[in-house]
This record gives structure tokens, C-alpha cells and sequence, in this order.
């Protein structure tokens, strides 16, 4: 027994004297100079694939006096990576973020409050460009802990900061609906249009092992997307209190649509195995009709791209013909969205660049300067095309730029310009996603581009007449952190989804069953929330 | 006329090979058997060839691909051209040579050491090693003690910490215990030392077992990726498998990224992904018998 004690007290000791390894005050970290350079460490997503070195990034070094070393993070790591670094305080001078998961915990808050990072200097007049920017943000107001904004909220766009949904929806094979005779014009669709055409694409391409459905995994099921009240979990009843939105009637109405498309076979038989780059494969190599997915531009280019080069021998082949972006919309006499298309609130941004509790405000002015710089027009430009009068000239005319050819180059076999690897671009992804850039850029599927704006177009009018629903859970409860929603929330959605997953498959066999599986968590934190909230 | 070579044989070793020559029913089965499963550990790689020669779009338009028409090496020209699986080969390598050596070493003397006869202690370093096994600090305190020793950001990070598998060691231990005591006893007699007894009598007595665990090692090294995730950011300390994770994640990503560059069609990843397991698959087959023979031996005697 003392021997079997002895042993257990060892090994506390031991496991005692690893979790103390650290654990010493946050000091500030000093500057440090590079040949005479400031030295800033970014690390940031948007970095994958580029190694640095170029003349754009030396020419920003020489501009500012400062040195950088950039690193990027793994996309499917991220989040590991970030809660690594933070627990052990090892965190770059700058460093990215992604926010929108965190809706539903309190980290960001938490990094805050335990001074992990550097709020943003109240008085931003220094810095005109990102104040114009940070003011145009949608929903600031959430981010700010304290009166303080402790990150840049990396905008989407700089022009035009109302983006209030996301391009979440259905892209299908148009030329397959002529051909078998139930296209809609303009891509317009009932929902009962979409089953129809659902139906005649399976009775087409049964014989072929090819299908009429597909959903990108994370959105599988997507028809109770269009169905639903709010995105996520909580959802709000007709006194306003706070319910689980996956047990409100539209929710459920949305629910056997998607069980009725697996029951019916119109889903691609492994849907609920199937991973994000197979899904797309699908549609682009011709094995599925409809495809759910989050057609942003680039998502689009993506798709676009290679359903041409999987078709490129196919006589007769038209892209553009092939394959739209479907417009569906509820029937006059549906309850949740009558006339009326469906898609998911966002704001204007997702992510956030930090910035270490540690470093200098000297390093971090030098920073916004950088970034101010950037969002100019002389530092887009710059970001967008390179040096003037050489990778670029204005034209006196139109007092635009224009690249100048014999410098860029272009692919042998499309004709179509290749990137040029310019650091700038990089940096500004601290401040913008730039999608407003794009129509300047020269990198851009001009094409897809157009469409895809046509589309925007065609959504925003439809929202000012009131025909198109944007679903957006309230701010006031999004943003709310009580202690059982942030430690249970997370979790509340993965077993809501699990469960409409048993549901669709079979597993659940009935409403009933599946309204039984939201327990005594779901109506505790409803419970806190409502409370909280004053909604009792 | 001369006898057969049957009958020229001795009666003994023509009665052990007689019913080799017959070839019954069941025979068959159990060749069928096995050729169904050796296609079927031989079809994945097979596949992922040809599918890394297809031009993309036979592949995306062949539902069932067992040969291509147009053959194509653009995918390997890209993965040969590409300078970031270069770097992530060379640190691989390293991992592979340096750490499998070191690691190798660690594990085999405290293997031998925790062999021999009883010493003060060690019973008591025996538990400490034996609690590696089921117990671990947890990933924030051993990212802690990882920074604590300023390993972060280097290549040391994914060698250093990986100096003694526990699992390995016990089987390196157990055979040792084995092996008889008068070789050393004899050895002592002939005037040789601790080192000399255990670098001349022990280890090449060992060489199946060392064959085995270096093959765990290697494959553990040549597939390493967890630590240089976690620990280091610069893309030169990249390993092979994080190139090949960036090659084939970018591609499926659905993150907004208004520079999506290009787009990695399934012959490339397939490519990049057949010159990541290629070396293995060369190596494995030479040191297949010891690899049988090392875990036969360990399993038994332990």
C-alpha cells in the first residue's frame, strides 16, 4: 500500500511539475530589429501558398522600416493551432481568427478579458482608412467588449458593407432541365418545381449511376435551410421568448421535405458519408444534377472551372448554358416563405486579425499604418496590380488602371493571366477580403464575376419588395454569454444535427421521437436565456 | 534411361514435396481467397496511380477507371516542380534517418538496460516509463514544456520528444530478458565490459527486433505531421504529409478566399499523394522477413 502511494504521489508530482512548466506573468515583449527594420510576425490563413520574398512585400518592408516573417495556418487546423498557441501564450505579433464559430462560445471575450490581445486604440483618426472601414462594418457593435474593439473585423468588402446573406444555395445542370423539359424560365423554381425537376433528373440518370442531389457535407440537409427560422439553434416564438428552432413547425415542415428527397432517392446514395471536395467532384464531373454549396465567387470559379475542363471534349459544350444558379422560392400558398426566396443572414465579416496583448503600441501602429495604407487607393492599387508603370499604367481617358500586358503573364493554353505573386494582396487579407476589388482585378473570371453579381442584383431587389427572407438569428441572443449557453451551445447544434440526421435515415422514427431527443440541456439554457433576456 | 529427377530424389524428400504437386479443390479456394485479397490491398494503390496518370477529365467522366487511354505526366511534373514538397521531402528525411537513429537508441539501451538484472530503481523507472502509456499531461502543458525547452519553431520538436516509444521499448525489454544470461555471463569471463557485452553479444542477436522497431520508427517518422503542425509555423519546417494535408485541404476548402489560385484536380493530389507513400513502399519489402520474424519472436518469448 505505501508502495502503490508513493507510486500515485509520484506521479502527481510529475504531472504537477509539467502544468507548472510556463506558467509565468504576461510580460511585454521587447522590440526586436532587423537590420534596422521593425520585426513583425503575422500569422494568418490567407498566407497558404505564399512563401514571401517578393518585391511588393520588400518594397512595403523598405516603405515602413520594418521586417516581417508571415506563417499561415492549416484550414482544417486552425482552430487547433490558435488554441495551442493562445493557451501557451505563443502567439505571433498578428495573428487570425476565425470569429463566426465562436458565436455560439465566449473565447474571443475570454482572450479579452484575460489580456491574450490588444484592443484596438480608441481614437482610430490615425488611421482613416480602417476607422471608414471598422465604421461600415455591419454589427460592430457585437465585437466590442467594453467599449473596446480588440481586432480588425476582416470585411468582405470596403464598398459595400450592407451584405446581409450568404450565397448559400442550390447550382444545377440547366442544359439536363431543357433537355428533359423542366427548366423555368430565368432559373425561377417553386419549391414543387424543384421536386419535379428533382424526380425528372433521377428518372434520366438512374440508368447511369448518376443522381439528382447533392449536398456540400456541412449543409446536408440543406432543405430545412430554406424552411427554418434563424441559422442556428434558437429561434423565436410569437411573444418573442426563445425556443429551439429545430422543433418549431417550419423546422419540421423542412425536415420531411429532406426526408421525403432521401426516401424518394434523390440524394446521392452516400450523401451522409460523402466530403467536400467529393461533393463538388460530383457535380463537376456531370454525376449529379443539383448541387447545395456556398456559391461564393470563388466557390463558383471553382465549380465553373472544372465542370469546363471535365467537359472539355464534349462537343458543343456550353458553360454558361450548363449550368445557373437555381431561384427558389415559395409557392403562394406555402406558410413560411410565400413568394418569397430563403437565404442565411451574415455579416459583413467572419474573421478577425488580433494582435498580442504583448507587443508594442509603437508595433501596432506600424501596423495600422500598413494595413491604413493599404485600404488606400494608392495601396490597392498597389495590392491589385504591383508598380505603376510597370505592372501597370492609368489610362488618362478613363483614369483607370490598366495592366500593362508584356509584364503579366498568361497561361499557354487558356490565354487567361496567371497570378503574380505579390505580397501586398497578402497583407491587405488583414483588413479586407477585398470582393469589391475584384472588378479591377485582373486575376478575375469577369464572366463569373457578372453573373454572379447579376444574381446579388436580382436578391437585393428582391429583398427591397419584400421577397426575399433573410434568416439571422437576433443579435441580442447570438451575442449573449451566459454560462450554460457558452458550455453547452457547441454541442446543443451537433446533437440537434445528428439527431435530424437519425431522422432522415431512418434511426428516429417518428416526429415525436425525434422533438423527445431535445432534453433537459435544450430547456435549461432556453431557460437561462429567456431569463436573461426578460422574456419569461 | 536416366530416372526422373523425382526418383532420383532421396524417398524422404520426395514424400515432403509429393502433396505440393497436387493441387486440390481446397487448394484452389484458398488461392482465390488470397488473390481476392491481394487485390484488395493492391487495387487502392494501383488506383491511385492510375488515376495520378488520367487527364482530369477521362477520370471525372470514367465511373469505374481501371486503365486510361491518355496516359499524362503533368501531375508529376507538378509535384516534381513543386519547391514546397522538396522542402517537405528534406525535413522528412531528416525525421527519417536522424529521428528513427535516435530514437532507435534510446529505446534499445533503456530496453537492454530495464533487462538486466536487478539495479536500485528499477522498478521505480520501469512504472514512471510505464505510466507514459496511460496517462498523458494533456496538450496545453505539453505545449508548455515544449516552449518552456524553446523548441518551438525548430526541427528538434518532432525528434526530441519521440526518444523512447514505450510500446517498443517493452518489446525490445522482453527480448532481451530472453535471450540467456550465460552469453553474458561467458562474455564477462572473457573480459568484455557492459558496452562491449551488450553492443557485440546483445545487439546482434537483436537484429530481427531492431529491424521491426526501425520500421515502426521510420513509418512513424515518415508519416509525422502532429508536432510540426502544433509547434512550428515556418513553412520550411513543413513535412512531407503537412505539403501533401496543404495540397489536398486547399483544394476542398470552402473558406472565402478571393485568391483561390489554382485548383488542384484530383490526378495531382493523387500524384502527390503516390510520391508521399512511394519510399515506404520500397523499403517495406526488404525488411518484410525481419519484420515477421521480429514481432513472432517478441510476441512469444515476451
Amino acid at each position: 500500500m505505501r508502495k502503490q502511494l508513493l507510486f500515485l504521489g509520484a506521479i502527481t508530482l510529475a504531472l504537477g511539475s509539467v502544468s507548472m512548466v510556463g506558467c509565468g506573468g504576461r510580460q511585454s515583449k521587447e522590440d526586436q530589429y532587423v537590420d534596422g527594420k521593425l520585426a513583425i510576425s503575422i500569422r494568418n490563413l490567407y498566407f497558404s501558398g505564399y512563401a514571401g520574398g517578393d518585391n511588393y512585400l520588400k518594397e512595403i518592408e523598405d516603405k515602413f522600416e520594418v521586417s516581417f516573417t508571415l506563417t499561415d495556418y492549416q484550414w482544417d487546423q486552425w482552430e487547433t493551432q490558435i488554441n495551442g498557441a493562445i493557451s501557451a501564450d505563443n502567439l505571433t505579433d498578428v495573428f487570425h481568427a476565425n470569429i463566426d464559430s465562436y458565436n455560439f462560445s465566449n473565447y474571443y471575450k475570454d482572450w479579452a478579458m484575460d489580456e491574450m490581445i490588444k484592443p484596438l486604440p480608441s481614437d482610430l483618426s490615425r488611421w482613416p482608412e480602417i476607422k471608414k472601414m471598422i465604421d461600415n462594418t455591419t454589427n460592430i457593435d457585437s465585437l466590442k467588449i467594453n467599449g473596446k474593439l480588440y481586432g480588425i473585423p476582416i470585411a468582405k468588402r470596403t464598398d459595400d458593407p450592407s451584405t446581409t446573406y450568404s450565397p448559400f444555395t442550390y447550382i444545377y445542370r440547366r442544359d439536363w432541365a431543357k433537355e428533359w423539359g423542366v427548366y423555368q424560365e430565368n432559373d425561377e423554381y417553386t419549391w414543387e418545381e424543384f421536386e419535379t425537376l428533382l424526380e425528372t433528373f433521377r428518372a434520366n440518370l438512374a440508368s447511369t449511376n448518376r443522381y439528382a442531389l447533392c449536398d456540400v457535407p456541412w449543409g446536408f440537409p440543406s432543405i430545412p435551410n430554406f424552411y427554418k427560422q434563424v441559422p442556428h439553434c434558437f429561434a423565436q416564438d410569437e411573444t418573442g421568448k426563445y425556443v429551439n428552432n429545430y422543433t418549431t413547425d417550419a423546422y419540421i415542415e423542412g425536415l420531411e421535405m429532406a426526408k421525403k428527397f432521401k426516401d424518394n432517392d434523390w440524394y446521392y446514395p452516400d450523401q451522409n458519408d460523402v466530403g467536400e471536395t467529393k461533393s463538388r467532384e460530383l457535380y463537376t464531373s456531370n454525376k449529379v444534377g443539383v448541387y447545395y454549396e456556398n456559391l461564393s465567387y470563388e466557390n463558383f470559379v471553382k465549380i465553373k472551372t472544372m465542370l469546363r475542363d471535365n467537359n472539355a471534349s464534349v462537343a458543343g459544350f456550353d458553360l454558361d448554358e450548363a449550368t445557373a444558379i437555381m431561384k427558389i422560392r415559395g409557392s403562394e400558398d406555402n406558410q413560411y416563405s410565400a413568394n418569397q426566396y430563403v437565404l442565411e443572414g451574415t455579416d459583413n465579416w467572419f474573421s478577425m486579425t488580433f494582435f498580442d496583448f504583448k507587443i508594442s503600441d509603437q508595433k501596432m501602429y506600424k501596423v495600422l499604418d500598413i494595413l491604413d495604407w493599404l485600404l488606400s487607393e494608392e495601396g490597392t492599387l498597389f495590392a491589385v496590380y504591383g508598380f505603376e508603370d510597370y505592372d501597370f499604367v492609368i489610362n488618362e481617358q478613363t483614369g483607370k488602371a490598366e495592366i500593362v500586358e508584356d509584364y503579366w503573364p498568361k497561361d499557354k493554353y487558356t490565354g487567361e493571366y496567371l497570378p503574380k505573386t505579390n505580397g501586398a494582396r497578402y497583407l491587405r487579407y488583414l483588413a479586407s477580403l477585398g470582393y469589391d476589388l475584384l472588378e479591377d482585378d485582373p486575376l478575375t473570371d469577369k464572366k463569373a464575376l457578372e453573373y454572379l453579381n447579376n444574381w446579388d442584383k436580382e436578391m437585393k431587389t428582391a429583398y427591397e419588395k419584400g421577397e426575399l427572407k433573410v434568416l439571422k438569428e437576433s443579435k441580442e441572443v447570438m451575442w449573449l454569454t451566459t454560462e450554460k449557453k457558452a458550455f453547452n451551445s457547441g454541442n446543443m447544434r451537433k446533437n440537434a444535427l445528428n439527431n435530424v440526421m437519425k431522422y432522415i435515415y431512418g434511426t428516429i422514427a417518428t416526429i415525436d421521437e425525434f422533438k423527445g431527443t431535445f432534453g433537459n440541456i435544450w430547456n435549461s439554457v432556453l431557460e437561462e436565456i429567456n431569463t436573461a433576456l426578460g422574456k419569461k | 534411361m536416366a530416372r526422373n529427377k523425382l526418383e532420383r530424389l532421396p524417398l524422404a524428400r520426395r514424400e515432403k514435396r509429393s502433396p505440393a504437386t497436387k493441387i486440390g479443390p481446397l487448394d484452389i479456394v484458398i488461392f482465390v481467397i488470397l488473390l481476392i485479397f491481394a487485390l484488395l490491398i493492391i487495387f487502392p494503390f494501383y488506383y491511385l496511380f492510375v488515376v495520378s496518370i488520367t487527364p482530369q477529365e477521362i477520370y471525372a467522366n470514367t465511373p469505374f477507371l481501371l486503365w486510361t487511354p491518355v496516359v499524362t505526366f503533368d501531375a508529376y511534373y507538378g509535384v516534381f516542380t513543386n519547391k514546397a514538397i522538396w522542402n517537405g521531402f528534406g525535413i522528412t528525411c531528416i525525421l527519417l534517418f536522424g529521428g528513427t537513429l535516435y530514437q532507435l537508441f534510446f529505446t534499445v539501451i533503456t530496453g537492454y538496460a530495464l533487462s538486466r538484472q536487478n539495479w536500485f530503481g528499477k522498478n521505480f523507472v520501469m512504472n514512471m516509463i510505464l505510466v507514459t502509456m496511460f496517462f498523458g499531461g494533456g496538450l496545453i502543458p505539453y505545449y508548455l514544456l515544449i516552449k518552456s525547452l524553446n523548441m518551438l519553431d525548430t526541427i528538434w520538436v518532432m525528434i526530441i520528444p519521440g526518444a523512447i516509444d514505450t510500446f517498443n521499448m517493452l518489446l525490445m525489454r522482453n527480448y532481451f530478458a530472453t535471450l540467456p544470461k550465460e552469453l553474458e555471463e561467458s562474455a564477462r569471463v572473457d573480459g568484455a565490459n557492459d558496452i562491449q557485452i551488450f553492443v557485440k553479444i546483445f545487439l546482434p542477436l537483436s537484429l530481427p527486433m531492431l529491424a521491426t522497431i526501425g520500421l515502426f520508427f521510420a513509418v512513424g517518422n515518415w508519416n509525422s505531421w502532429y508536432n510540426g503542425m502544433l509547434f512550428n509555423s515556418s513553412k520550411e519546417l513543413k513535412t512531407l504529409q503537412q505539403v501533401l494535408q496543404d495540397i489536398i485541404v486547399t483544394a476542398s476548402s470552402t473558406i472565402p478566399n478571393p485568391s483561390p489560385g489554382k485548383i488542384n484536380t484530383e490526378n495531382l493530389k493523387m500524384a502527390a499523394i503516390f510520391f508521399t507513400i512511394l519510399p515506404m513502399m520500397c523499403f517495406y519489402p526488404f525488411l518484410q522477413r525481419y519484420f515477421v520474424k521480429g514481432i513472432v519472436v517478441g510476441a512469444l518469448k515476451g
